[in-house]
């Protein structure tokens, strides 16, 4: 009897202190879990922060140089006759950071003198707007054009500059 | 039972050695992969960018000046005809043409760039045979890594002139100086035509 | 002596099956925890990747790629060819002997234009591109001809055949509905300064609005030469030149008087074509030069004899000779980018 109690006590002992091994166990698998998983859901969370600023960087650089090459074709154009033929080609990426993208550019006033290129991903999550002016008489012609390869052109027919696919 | 604690404890030092290499392979891979792109690479970035010595050097079309420059000859020198005021060779080797008699443009881009980059000057021109030659104008030393370069094509016509050194007319046309025998000019007649040459002016900046 | 059994043989149960799920569990979570980061770590080495090409991708933009060499290229040619036109006009100048302008400066143009093609094409094949250059084969295209009208002795601007008489007509129309290129005056003095200025006025032949240069004399100190540009009637801008006391230089196009830049000149922008009319001509004395378009309605001009002055060519002057005034080449330029052809029409210093 005494010595069931002792017994008693030295196995309730850890009882005592208000902790099982059960709980113990469950506090560990528990904790660990959660760490884990904050772990894994923060990582997923930060790359795709990260690859969003991705996109939104690249299709900023993919707005300005073809804004770049619309003023340049421009200056080409602009000689007393008009050109017979001018074409800009530039190569620019088919997809960034995994998503495919669409150029589009809108025309801010009737003539088409002052236009705004809108970049975005297919699915409509990032769009950037870059504003172009253009000098020649007749402006740009409103359009929409898919990534990869993309053509500015001067349209001899009715005197605009086109952005087209190449 | 202790035998059992020992394969224990191995088995935990087994793990935790698995898991600090997995780690730190993905560091080292992360690590090559961002260290290896072409965005790395030259130290040293060019002071001035591209597109500024393509408009300084369009500037100077426009106002003549390169043309002019490719003019700056001197005959009449002892027998060794170059540009004025040059040393042993027939280039410039200054560091800076802000005084002096030198051809205007090489004072106007020394005004835009020589506070912050050296610069050479090269004329290429076609010689007698067809095959295309150089002279340089001003020597900077070796270009670095990151040098940017701009160029323009200016024909010579047999009726112009070679300036003097005050950047006038001497009233010798280059038609003039081929007919000469004592008369020598860098570059030769390549047309029966009115055309003398043409040339290619290089601007190297860094 | 039972109970420490007991309690040994009660502890080893509990204490193995601890060992058992929180020992080796914390080793195999360790290692899941660092799978897990190892991805991690992975993954926005991917993203920072592509963000890295990115930079690479915005670099990788070069003056030949872009276009930018094109417009270079042109510009050159360009200022090549206005440097042969005004070569052309000195070596086949009447004054100096040519006895057939229009036909010997087409000769030698035909014959400069492939040479200089064919050495701006071999400087622009080492970048990869084609340029060419070529003349219209068509004369009535390639050739814009021209007269110079100028004034070379210094002797008043009014009408010629009045200077001599007691009242010469200041109102000399020296241009009729035509284009003029290279204009340059040099006045001596101003006869009179309480005198209406002296204007060179260009009219629109289409809508009759009138542009005109005024140059006069300040009547007080500190008495410089004074230009003034106005537009229909009122003052658009206007510039100080040098002292009085010394002849005055002015360029029209170069937008120049005095030597100096004035930006007065570069805002006259009367439209193609026009009339050039001096009025008060009678109030300066000077010299004066122009290129004048010859305005041919009837076709290339036959050889020989230049044609009567007056109405049938528009020019009211006793100093004339035949020139060249402008011309049109064909520019081509080809990259890997850009593709570009157009005719290029070179006249150099059209106001």
């Amino acid at each position: 009897m005494i010595g069931d109690g002792p017994g008693g006590g030295n196995g309730s002992g850890r009882d005592d202190r208000g902790v099982s091994s059960a709980v113990t166990y469950s506090f560990i698998v528990v904790i660990t879990l959660a760490l884990t998983g904050g772990l894994v859901v923060g990582t997923d969370a930060l790359i795709q922060d990260q690859r969003q600023q991705v996109v939104t960087d690249q299709l900023d650089v993919v707005g300005q140089r073809l804004v770049a090459t619309v003023e340049t074709a421009d200056r080409l154009s602009a000689t007393a006759n008009a050109p017979d033929s001018l074409a800009v080609t530039r190569e620019f990426p088919d997809r960034v950071a995994g998503s495919a993208y669409r150029v589009r550019v809108v025309n801010e006033n009737p003539g088409g003198t002052e236009s705004t290129v809108y970049v975005e991903t297919v699915d409509g999550e990032v769009s950037i707007a870059v504003r172009v002016s253009v000098d020649s008489a007749n402006g740009i012609e409103e359009s929409t054009v898919t990534s990869g390869a993309i053509r500015v052109r001067y349209e001899s027919s009715n005197g605009k500059l086109v952005v087209d696919g190449a | 039972m202790s035998g059992r604690g020992e394969t224990r404890g191995q088995v935990f030092t087994l793990e935790g050695l698995l898991a600090a290499i997995v780690v730190i392979v993905a560091l080292v891979f992360a690590l090559q992969t961002v260290v290896v792109t072409p965005a790395t690479s030259g130290g040293s970035a060019s002071p001035v960018e591209s597109r500024e010595v393509d408009s300084a050097l369009r500037a100077g079309v426009s106002n003549d000046q390169v043309k002019r420059a490719t003019l700056f000859w001197d005959r009449d020198t002892a027998d060794l005809a170059k540009f004025y005021n040059t040393a042993r060779f027939r280039y410039y080797t200054r560091s800076s043409f802000q005084s002096g008699t030198y051809p205007g443009l090489l004072i106007a881009l020394d005004d835009r760039f020589g506070s912050t980059a050296s610069m050479s000057v090269i004329v290429h021109y076609h010689d007698g045979s067809g095959a295309v030659a150089s002279q340089r104008l001003v020597d900077g030393g070796a270009p670095s890594e990151g040098a940017v370069s701009a160029s323009t094509t200016v024909t010579l016509f047999d009726q112009d002139e070679i300036v003097d050194e005050n950047g006038a007319p001497t009233g010798t046309t280059l038609a003039d100086v081929e007919t000469n025998s004592s008369a020598r000019f860098y570059a030769p007649d390549v047309s029966s035509s009115d055309v003398y040459n043409v040339l290619r002016v290089e601007v190297i900046v860094w | 002596m039972v109970t420490p059994d007991g309690d040994r043989s009660g502890r080893r149960p509990r204490a193995r099956t601890d060992d058992r799920i929180a020992g080796p569990s914390r080793g195999q979570l360790l290692l899941a925890g660092a799978f897990v980061l190892a991805v991690g770590i992975i993954g926005l080495t991917f993203v920072l990747n592509t963000s890295v090409q990115t930079n690479t991708l915005a670099e990788s933009e070069t003056g030949i790629a872009r276009g930018g060499d094109a417009l270079a290229a042109r510009q050159a040619v360009r200022a090549d060819i206005g440097d042969f036109l005004t070569a052309l006009n000195r070596a086949y100048d009447e004054d100096g002997g040519a006895t057939d302008p229009w036909h010997e400066y087409r000769d030698a143009f035909r014959a400069g234009v492939p040479p200089l093609a064919r050495g701006v094409r071999d400087h622009h094949a080492t970048g990869g591109r084609l340029v060419n250059v070529t003349a219209p084969s068509a004369l009535a295209t390639a050739f814009e001809d021209g007269f110079r009208v100028k004034q070379e002795t210094t002797d008043s601007f009014a009408k010629p055949a009045t200077r001599t008489a007691v009242d010469p007509v200041g109102q000399w129309r020296v241009v009729r509905d035509s284009r003029v290129r290279n204009a340059t005056f040099r006045f001596e003095r101003e006869v009179s300064t309480s005198d209406p200025a002296f204007r060179v006025v260009f009219e629109e032949s289409a809508s009759g609005d009138e542009w005109a240069i005024e140059v006069f004399e300040q009547p007080t100190t500190p008495g410089n030469w004074r230009l003034e540009v106005q537009f229909e009637g009122s003052t658009v801008d206007s510039c100080t030149g040098p002292p009085r006391s010394n002849a005055v230089r002015l360029d029209v196009d170069d937008a120049r008087f005095g030597g100096d830049y004035c930006p007065a000149l570069s805002r006259l922008d009367p439209e193609p074509t026009y009339t050039v009319e001096f009025r008060n001509g009678d109030n300066v004395r000077g010299q004066f030069w122009m290129l004048v378009d010859r305005q041919r309605p009837d076709g290339p001009p036959s050889s020989g004899l230049p044609p009567a002055v007056g109405p049938q060519v528009g020019i009211d002057s006793t100093e004339y000779e035949r020139a060249l005034y402008g011309v049109q080449v064909a520019f081509r330029y080809h990259s890997s980018t850009v593709d570009y052809e157009t005719d290029l029409v070179i006249a150099p210093g059209e106001i």
